[in-house]
């Protein structure tokens, strides 16, 4: 059963995805903040990472800039998953990490289901 | 001597003869002892003969004093007076000889002398008026350029003057603070050895907007330009530049009017970092009701009451409503900014508007309208943002779908020049050709008093015409009849024609930084 790291700060989400997840074959385990993220990342090792941009702590970027320089996470594939859109000025100065995701996921387009498919579409 | 001595003389001369012939007589009658008869006859001649002369002598004296010396006195007694300054003066003097005449004449000499002296006294009276109002106008004109260069010294924007040669003329205390240069280093100078402007992201030199003043060119706008300093330090500015002209219309230079936007820039950056967390902290509750709503239709919290579909529903489309208002606002807000990205690639029409398509399609079948696109394998491969480009054809065909209630919708497009037009038509209720100018301005919805018919932002059209603006083309209504439909068209620049590779240049230059 592959396992889904959600980066999540918003409680009601968190529970939404937790609901959705629930329906599904996928293991989901949700991290509230940047830090607990890098931490849970090394320590639980998912297959796969949604992350949020805007967090507590450390920022969605600089936890990826992390993950992507740590040798035991670098190839965890991540999608940010955020309601701020690509072309943010809030993103201005990190579009070489952000070549690094496999996808940017809007969570406020796509339904929690359309979300799931298009992880089960990249984990195929 | 003066001439009433030189009279006395003349007098005493005649009497002198007189007298020194009577003592002559006197002489020889006592030696030559004449007879007494003839001594007497002798002695009475010469008697009368003195007595004469003495009259004639004091007749002399009277006649010179009367008719020469009082006149000549009186003379010399006015002209005292002139000579003192009294022009008033007259020589009275009423006889018709010589001295008369000498009297008119000298009379005429006054008369002509004191209206002379009173016609200079004038002109000298109405040049020191003149010199006294010259004197006045010169310290009004001094108040004046000091006010002026009080103000220009003062003003918070830099003002730099520069003739029709280029060389700058003026150059106030803004412009040196904002250049770093002197106004003495400034003046005498060619603009653009002091003035020299980049764009603020690309560090690009800007085209030379002086030269094109100077020369009436007209060139674009420049937006987000700063200033090169003495110290070569950046300062972000905004200038006006306008061409000078004097009464007769003739180009005399061009002034600069730069103003130091170093503050609205931070206010620029913190707006943007308040838009930013404002619309994630909109989005997130509302991606929480549409993804629960979602997650409810679809069964996973339980079988729903069928009573229940139409509330869910609707707050479900309200949800929507709400997330499209706060991207629509947040695209406003950078679009005017000029704070929007656009990723250009070179991408096959026709897989847009049949994902497009698709998306709506759902909401075709609910309200019964055909989509008809007859176009699905066209090769024609154009440069645009995708995601802008569907932004665009959803606010086009939504539009549409709000205002069609039967018949169809139909997305087509032709080739034209480096063009590709792509057109929505409808068969909706059409638009009055007096409110059709007002649909590209921000809020403005014509139709939106009509009852039963779902509102929107107000802001699609002006943001869907932006976006193909900035991508090389423009949108525009091309046709609608009230009762009939209407047809919204499109332009994006087909991928490798000239258009394209300018409007890609444009966008890069932009997007770096």
């Amino acid at each position: 059963m592959a396992k889904i790291l959600l980066v999540e700060d918003d409680k009601i989400l968190q529970k939404m995805y937790q609901d959705k997840f629930g329906t599904t074959n996928y293991e989901l385990v949700v991290a509230s903040d940047g830090e607990e993220a890098i931490k849970m990342a090394l320590e639980e090792k998912p297959n796969f990472i949604l992350l949020d941009i805007m967090l507590p702590k450390v920022s969605g970027i600089q936890v990826l800039r992390t993950l992507k320089a740590e040798v035991e996470t670098r190839h965890i594939p991540v999608a940010v998953f955020s309601v701020i859109p690509q072309d943010d000025p809030i993103l201005e100065g990190s579009s070489e990490i952000l070549k690094q995701i496999v996808g940017y996921y809007r969570k406020d387009e796509s339904s929690p289901s359309e979300i799931v498919e298009k992880i089960k579409e990249y984990l195929k | 001597m003066n001439l009433s001595k030189k009279t006395a003389v003349l007098s005493f001369a005649l009497l002198l003869p007189s007298f020194f012939l009577a003592i002559v007589v006197v002489i020889y009658l006592n030696e030559d002892s004449l007879s007494s008869n003839k001594l007497i006859l002798f002695a009475e001649l010469l008697t009368i003969a003195i007595v004469f002369a003495s009259l004639v002598s004091a007749c002399v004296w009277f006649v010179f004093k009367g008719a020469i010396i009082t006149p000549i006195k009186e003379f010399v007694k006015i002209a005292k007076i002139i000579n003192s300054g009294n022009l008033g003066a007259k020589v009275i003097y009423k006889s018709r000889d010589e001295l008369g005449e000498l009297a008119d004449s000298f009379t005429g000499i006054i008369t002509n002398l004191t209206r002379n002296v009173q016609g200079m006294a004038n002109t000298l009276r109405d040049e020191k008026e003149k010199e006294r109002e010259l004197a006045a106008n010169v310290s009004k004109l001094q108040e004046a350029q000091a006010k002026d260069e009080a103000l220009l010294g003062n003003l918070g924007e830099g003002v730099v003057a520069i003739d029709e040669t280029g060389k700058i003329f003026l150059f106030n205390k803004a412009a040196s603070v904002l250049t770093g240069y002197t106004e003495s280093e400034a003046i005498g100078k060619k603009y653009k050895e002091i003035l020299k402007f980049e764009f603020e992201k690309e560090k690009e030199l800007v085209p030379d907007f002086v030269y094109a003043v100077l020369n009436k060119i007209t060139i674009k706008e420049l937006l987000h330009i700063q200033i090169v300093t003495k110290w070569l330090t950046r300062v972000p500015v905004t200038h006006s530049t306008t061409m000078m002209t004097d009464a007769n219309q003739k180009n005399f230079g061009a002034i600069v009017v730069l103003r130091n936007m170093t503050k609205e820039r931070q206010l620029d950056k913190l707006k943007d970092e308040f838009v930013s967390i404002a619309s994630h902290e909109l989005r997130t509750p509302m991606t929480a009701i549409k993804g629960l709503i979602s997650m409810i239709f679809e069964g996973d919290y339980g079988k729903i009451d069928p009573q229940m579909k139409e509330p869910l529903s609707d707050i479900a489309s309200s949800t929507q409503r709400l997330i499209e208002l706060v991207n629509d606002m947040l695209d406003v807000s950078r679009l005017e900014g000029g704070r929007i990205k656009y990723a250009l690639a070179n991408i096959k029409i026709a897989d847009v508007v049949k994902e497009v398509l698709e998306l709506m399609h759902p909401i075709a079948v609910q309200k019964r309208v055909e989509l008809r696109f007859d176009q699905i394998h066209s090769p024609e491969q154009v440069q645009i943002d995708e995601n802008k480009v569907k932004q665009i054809l959803s606010n086009l065909i939504g539009n549409s779908m709000k205002f069609t209630d039967k018949g169809f919708i139909e997305v087509r497009f032709v080739v034209h020049d480096q063009q590709l037009i792509l057109s929505v038509r409808d068969t909706g209720i059409g638009i009055k050709p007096e409110d059709q100018k007002k649909l590209f301005s921000k809020f403005q919805q014509v139709t939106s008093s009509q009852l039963g018919r779902p509102v929107g932002t107000g802001l699609g059209l002006y943001i869907s015409r932006e976006f193909a603006k900035k991508m090389g083309g423009d949108l525009w209504i091309a046709n609608s009849l009230v009762g009939v439909g209407s047809v919204f068209s499109f332009s994006v620049p087909l991928s490798g024609t000239t258009l394209a590779k300018r409007v890609e240049a444009d966008v890069m230059k932009s997007a770096e930084g």
